[in-house]
């Protein structure tokens, strides 16, 4: 399956991610799973990129980590702290307005071919 | 795409200045994420070798993620990103600091038993709290240093950091924390004890160097040789001590 524009990327993966974690706890690979899904397949990333970006936003205190054991693997849960939802917050917001823009360009565009 | 070679990754991301808690969990977590990638291919009906290269095919090639992670200016260690100022500033203030709490013991020491006030007409000081306090005094005087050193040295090696700034910063640790002596004056019929605490070295004039000796000297070749023997054979890529250096 061939991966997401990287160009089309900045700042969305914090986005995806600070999203789903608000709603439910998740380690790594159940959160590309949901990624993957959640997108309709649209947004693939390399999947091991997914940890940096995990470990960046838990040093900047927007996400918060806990080991547990789980069937004699060590699994890192992850979950969005309040202040990693007020980010969130800000991101939505600024999401929303790229994307009306970006779609007002567009439709603009098509209308005047 | 070839699978990845985790023993390098590590050895990259810690040359690219990564803080080693963050590279272990990288490592860790890659590693299982791989393990569930593959548990997954496999059982969706693939051949061991056939999951191995889906699981790594999704995971991402090594420069891709290695990339990624250096991109997060976050990620790296103090050590890494301000080398000249933490390898300068760690060994004068943890040699400050050993010696803030050697005197803060001391007093305590020397209050609860009475040493600096006077021991009351016919008692003495027990044997087992002169012994505390020597035994002390020697740690503090023998090993600390050393000590501190070593430390230096592990910093720097789990980070690969060049040697330069560490061994600037482990020779100012080394002659710092060897230029302090401390003298006991135990309390005798009645009157008070008293410790004193110099700093100084014996090629100084006696009368700035105080009662300093050749011992002195002897700590700081031991000091030094010990930190060259550590970072010739400490491995951190290793567990455990390796002779490859």
């Amino acid at each position: 399956m061939a991966k997401t524009n990287a160009a089309f990327m900045s700042g969305i993966p914090e986005l995806v991610v600070l999203r789903l974690l608000a709603r439910s706890e998740m380690y790594g690979y159940e959160l590309i799973r949901a990624i993957r899904v959640g997108s309709g397949e649209s947004i693939v990333l390399a999947e091991g990129v997914v940890y940096p970006t995990l470990h960046s936003l838990e040093s900047r205190g927007l996400l918060k980590s806990k080991e547990r054991l789980v069937k004699g693997r060590t699994r890192v849960y992850y979950q969005t702290t309040a202040k990693g939802k007020k980010r969130l917050g800000q991101l939505e917001g600024e999401w929303q307005r790229i994307n009306q823009g970006v779609a007002a360009i567009l439709r603009r565009v098509i209308c005047q071919q | 795409m070839s699978a990845i070679d985790w023993q390098r990754l590590r050895r990259d991301l810690l040359l690219g200045g990564v803080a080693p808690k963050h590279v272990r969990r990288t490592i860790d977590e890659l590693g299982a994420h791989y393990e569930d990638l593959k548990t997954q291919a496999i059982g969706e009906g693939l051949q061991e070798e056939e999951g191995a290269a889906r699981a790594q095919r999704e995971l991402g090639d090594a420069a891709t993620i290695l990339d990624e992670v250096l991109s997060k200016p976050e990620l790296r260690s103090w050590a890494a990103t301000y080398p000249r100022a933490f390898f300068l500033l760690v060994p004068v203030l943890s040699v400050l600091a050993s010696f803030a709490i050697v005197i803060a013991s001391v007093l305590f020491l020397a209050s609860s038993a009475g040493w600096l006030e006077g021991l009351e007409d016919g008692s003495e000081l027990t044997l087992w709290r002169k012994a505390a306090v020597e035994s002390w005094f020697f740690l503090n005087c023998y090993l600390v240093t050393p000590a501190l050193a070593l430390g230096v040295v592990a910093i720097a090696r789990q980070r690969m950091i060049a040697p330069q700034w560490p061994a600037i910063g482990i020779v100012l640790l080394t002659v710092l924390g060897s230029g302090w002596a401390y003298n006991i004056g135990w309390p005798e019929d009645g009157g008070a004890g008293n410790f004193t605490l110099n700093w100084g070295f014996s090629f100084l004039p006696r009368v700035v160097r105080g009662f300093h000796d050749w011992q002195n000297f002897l700590q700081i070749g031991f000091t030094l040789l010990a930190a060259a023997a550590f970072w010739r054979y400490y491995d951190p890529l290793r567990t455990k001590f390796s002779s490859t250096g």
